[in-house]
């Protein structure tokens, strides 16, 4: 699967975006010698060259929540050098047993587009996408603080589009927001799992808690400075 | 329960209606069932009957009355 990548260049550090053709996903990457930080994988055969290229040998992984359309990029990673699957507890749970698959309902999402716009993007994923059961390796219940190298991660619980939904703060100056947060598409919380109230109450206030600075990166779409959105 | 019931009770519980309500229900009839709505319809019918719906039949999926006919071709009798 090949899709387009994107360099950014936030502060003095270089992080790629890859876009998935199937499912219109963000991936992000960071790369540091010979080991790597990925957010929210999918299979790219850019990813794979990329880590190639660079000798990564370790690779932590990060997610935001555990939708098949962010997650569904952990096998080939796992084949491809030593993984660290760091994930909010339902997000964990979830992944762990195949009967929870959410594939199903991304299809579903998928075909609905694919109706509207002409595209292709459900047989797509079907044609790719195989269902698997992980084990995340660290997983936490409000707030997980990595340290990788000279950056910084925290990560927090945000609940409503899905029960292990989190946001992913880096070194203060951006935010991963998975699907809690977009620029163009308004927060899905009508979905098996999802919860609006959960979103109102807990993941709006802390959204609305962060530094306006920040750059916001999200699951889908394109990122933007959290003070370009109305609150 | 039968197969009916079934699919009455997916209708009921993803749009919170009652069933008659359900039995003459179109896609974009009520606020509920919107595209956010029908993929929650979907994933109710496909736990319930066990089943995976073709991309095709999760759009033609129009209407109540509808959803039973394209239901038979997963041998969901009713």
């Amino acid at each position: 699967m090949v899709g387009p990548m994107e360099r950014l260049r936030l502060e003095d550090r270089e992080l790629f975006r890859f876009v998935s053709a199937e499912t219109g996903t963000n991936m992000y990457a960071l790369l540091d010698y010979e080991k790597a930080l990925i957010i929210d994988p999918h299979p790219s055969d850019e990813l794979t060259r990329l880590l190639n290229e660079t000798i990564a040998r370790a690779c932590t992984i990060l997610l935001t929540h555990e939708h098949a359309d962010h997650s569904w990029g952990i096998r080939s990673l796992e084949d491809l050098c030593q993984t660290c699957l760091i994930c909010q507890r339902h997000c964990a749970d979830c992944l762990a047993d195949k009967k929870n698959d959410t594939a199903p309902f991304v299809r579903s999402m998928l075909s609905i587009q694919d109706s509207r716009y002409g595209t292709n993007r459900a047989e797509d994923f079907l044609n790719h996408y195989q269902p698997h059961s992980y084990k995340a390796d660290i997983v936490f219940d409000q707030e997980y603080v990595l340290d990788w190298g000279q950056e910084s991660f925290v990560l927090t619980h945000t609940p409503g589009h899905s029960p292990g939904s989190c946001c992913i703060v880096w070194n203060k100056a951006a935010v991963f927001t998975g699907d809690s947060l977009m620029r163009d598409e308004a927060v899905i919380t009508r979905i098996p799992g999802g919860s609006t109230k959960d979103y109102q109450s807990i993941t709006a206030p802390f959204l609305n808690s962060l530094d306006r600075d920040l750059v916001a990166l999200p699951g889908h779409g394109p990122y933007f400075r959290l003070r370009d959105l109305a609150s | 329960m039968d197969n009916e019931t079934k699919y009455t009770e997916a209708f009921m519980q993803t749009f919170d209606i009652d069933a008659e309500t359900a039995r003459t229900l179109e896609f974009q009839a009520i606020a509920a069932w919107d595209s956010v709505g029908h993929m929650g319809l979907v994933a109710a019918l496909e736990e319930a009957f066990d089943i995976m719906l073709e991309p095709d039949d999760i759009v033609d999926m129009s209407s109540f009355a509808k959803g039973k006919e394209l239901l038979v071709k997963y041998n969901i009798k009713f």
